[in-house]
């Protein structure tokens, strides 16, 4: 099995990586393969399981773009097999149709219809709790963008506390088939570690997880807070 | 030009009230004066020359041994370092000032560059150094350095790490001065740390190749495709004795040695930066290193106090900052007593009537503290279950974390068999709370 991560050089923002590197203490026998900005994606000429991409800078954003777009319909047609996404931050973005900024608009890869309004003079920092099956998932979010789609069918997060993808919606991020794509931050497998066992269910692979009773019970304090009317989110 | 003297009027008659009630450091005056008249830092009387520092790590230190040198020299100066670093604060120095100062010396916040800027046109600007820093405030590096690179005037000078290529990049049209440091088997770094940010030439985007990291992406590097390259410095370390305490600096064909003011990597890049100012400033050699050798760094920074052989520190750190977090490990990692660490970090601020966000845990280096000599790692306040899983995922051993949940309750756990020094790291903002737990470990210590 193969888990690729997409551009590590910029694709690091906000601790994210922590996600890979918890998934590499628990998932030994797994090649990971880092794919850097100059060179293919390794999924174009082989088999992977699960594909990742933190958050990024916005000039890191037009990058991987360019890097990502001769390979588009490779991942719209492994996104339609059911290949796992894990896609963080700003990097859904890059699967969007377009990013507009002021006069600026920059083309995505336009793998869903979505688009994305960006204000670099206005960041949004908040909390999120949102359902996700029967799990309740925690986050934070940090950012200058706005998502705008029809994202009702296809959401990740039915939004309990916090804002969707943007500020008057209630659905949180994009899920497609296997593919999750959030504006959660962060290591998001450490914080949810029931979120991180369904991932790994898709994968196939039912361990349990690496300190599962110290990661519980950070979980329930932070549950516990979110669910505070008085916590500000 | 009413509503300025309006502003200076009641901006002094607030300094001095408040003078009264030694409230020094207060913003308010500055940000009354900015309510009455939000130009004021325009008309305001200004010295001949300022200075200003900026960016992500020691610019606070920077200014202090500024200020503290300009005053060894018997100048008369404005600086903020009893305020903000904001607008407000900025404002409150002026208030402070008479009008006849020699020069003005200020702590400017990143953030706050755009609209100080149109304001204040700086003489000489020192950039630190940029690094990620809170992501709620500072989003990520890229766009700090795109505030300070689009909001400097072209008449001010630069005085920029160049072993730093984020933050050395800054001013196209600026006169630039660089100071660097010269790679030393003592400060290069064998392992890297999780949190780089500069992987890619700013030039081709191809791989940067570091010839030499001292921590973080601070080093020396080239391009691997083009001919980018790390910037020759104009003032270099070229020696650093940490027995003798002292550095030994290059610039061109002239070699000076002075006193290294305090221990750790970062703390000489510090210096550096004021020696490279009080140079370009042509103060002489002599004089700038014998004061240099009486300055210290603030109490707020750094503390040491022995009782029974046991040396008890309290060292600040920033919450929510990774890379100040990782350095200060990366320091006490580098000791060989045996010690205890008491970890007071939550962010008062990041929590207040909220959940602090505690992604920048995972940029870092908690790594450093899994050594045999760390005796005991004691985690106090509300995030304790964050840093017990971060700490155990960084490879320390469950028997060493001990947790509790009021940061006064930490000393309770110390066990003190055996130990040499205690640490207490605690951010900016809790320095009055770290100086309770010292007197407590002290008491412990007593005991």
């Amino acid at each position: 099995m193969v888990i690729e991560v997409l551009y590590p050089e910029v694709a690091n923002l906000f601790g994210d990586l922590a996600n890979i590197r918890y998934l590499e203490k628990i998932l030994p026998e797994v090649t990971f393969h880092y794919t850097h900005l100059q060179e293919e994606p390794y999924f174009k000429d082989h088999e992977v399981s699960f594909v990742y991409m933190g958050p990024m800078s916005e000039h890191s954003q037009e990058l991987v773009i360019d890097a990502l777009f001769p390979y588009k319909n490779i991942l719209k047609e492994m996104i339609e097999k059911d290949i796992v996404f894990l896609v963080t931050g700003n990097a859904l973005e890059i699967f969007c149709d377009f990013i507009e900024e002021d006069e600026k608009k920059i083309k995505g890869l336009g793998i869903f219809p979505f688009y994305v309004k960006r204000k670099m003079y206005e960041r949004y920092n908040g909390l999120c709790l949102g359902r996700f099956q029967n799990m309740k998932i925690v986050g934070f979010k940090s950012q200058f963008t706005e998502l705008y789609g029809d994202n009702e069918k296809n959401f990740f997060l039915e939004v309990e506390r916090g804002r969707g993808i943007h500020a008057t919606s209630f659905k949180e991020g994009i899920a497609v088939r296997s593919f999750f794509g959030t504006y959660l931050l962060g290591p998001i497998l450490i914080l949810n570690p029931a979120f991180t066992k369904y991932l790994l269910k898709l994968l196939h692979k039912e361990v349990s997880l690496l300190y599962e009773k110290e990661l519980l019970d950070a979980y329930d304090r932070r549950l516990k807070e979110f669910q505070d009317p008085k916590v500000k989110f | 030009m009413f509503r300025y003297y309006l502003a200076l009027m009641i901006g002094r008659v607030l300094v001095f009230l408040l003078s009264l009630f030694y409230k020094k450091g207060t913003q308010v005056p500055g940000k009354v004066a900015l309510f009455l008249c939000p130009h004021f830092l325009s008309y305001v009387k200004k010295p001949k020359t300022i200075i200003a520092v900026t960016g992500t790590n020691g610019k606070t230190t920077v200014c202090n041994m500024i200020v503290d040198l300009f005053l060894k020299y018997d100048f008369s100066i404005v600086h903020n370092r009893n305020g903000s670093n904001l607008m407000d604060g900025i404002a409150s120095a002026f208030l402070k000032a008479s009008g006849k100062e020699d020069y003005a010396v200020l702590e400017v916040d990143e953030r706050s560059f755009i609209r100080v800027c149109s304001y204040l046109t700086f003489d000489y600007l020192i950039v630190t150094n940029l690094f990620r820093d809170s992501m709620r405030r500072n989003a990520h590096p890229e766009y700090i350095r795109n505030i300070i690179d689009g909001s400097i005037a072209p008449s001010t000078t630069l005085i920029l790490n160049a072993d730093d290529l984020i933050s050395s990049e800054i001013g196209d049209k600026n006169k630039k001065i660089f100071f660097g440091i010269d790679p030393m088997e003592k400060i290069i770094q064998k392992e890297t740390n999780l949190a780089h940010d500069l992987m890619i030439c700013p030039k081709c985007n191809h791989l940067l190749i570091y010839d030499s990291i001292f921590y973080h992406h601070i080093g020396k590097s080239h391009c691997s495709n083009c001919s980018f390259t790390s910037f020759l410095p104009d003032y270099h370390v070229t020696e650093m004795d940490l027995i003798d305490k002292k550095i030994v600096i290059r610039n061109f064909n002239k070699t000076s040695v002075y006193p290294m003011v305090a221990e750790g990597l970062f703390n000489v890049y510090n210096e550096l930066a004021v020696i490279t100012l009080f140079s370009e400033l042509k103060f002489p050699r002599a004089s700038l290193s014998k004061f240099l050798k009486e300055i210290h760094i603030t109490e707020s920074r750094f503390t040491k106090t022995e009782k029974n052989n046991i040396e008890v520190i309290t060292h600040m750190t920033k919450s929510q900052n990774s890379i100040a977090c990782s350095t200060v490990f990366q320091y006490i990692c580098g000791l060989s007593t045996k010690r205890a660490i008491i970890l007071i970090l939550d962010d008062i601020f990041d929590a207040k009537k909220s959940s602090e966000t505690i992604c920048w845990l995972y940029d870092t280096d908690f790594e450093f503290l899994k050594q045999d000599s760390i005796a005991q790692i004691i985690i106090g306040g509300v995030r304790n279950k964050d840093y017990y899983v971060r700490l155990l995922l960084a490879g320390v051993e469950k028997k060493k974390i001990f947790c509790v949940e009021k940061e006064l309750e930490t000393p309770s756990v110390l066990d003190l068999s055996s130990i040499e020094q205690v640490f207490i790291l605690h951010d900016p903002y809790t320095f009055d709370l770290a100086k309770k737990v010292r007197e407590k470990v002290l008491e412990r210590i007593e005991d």
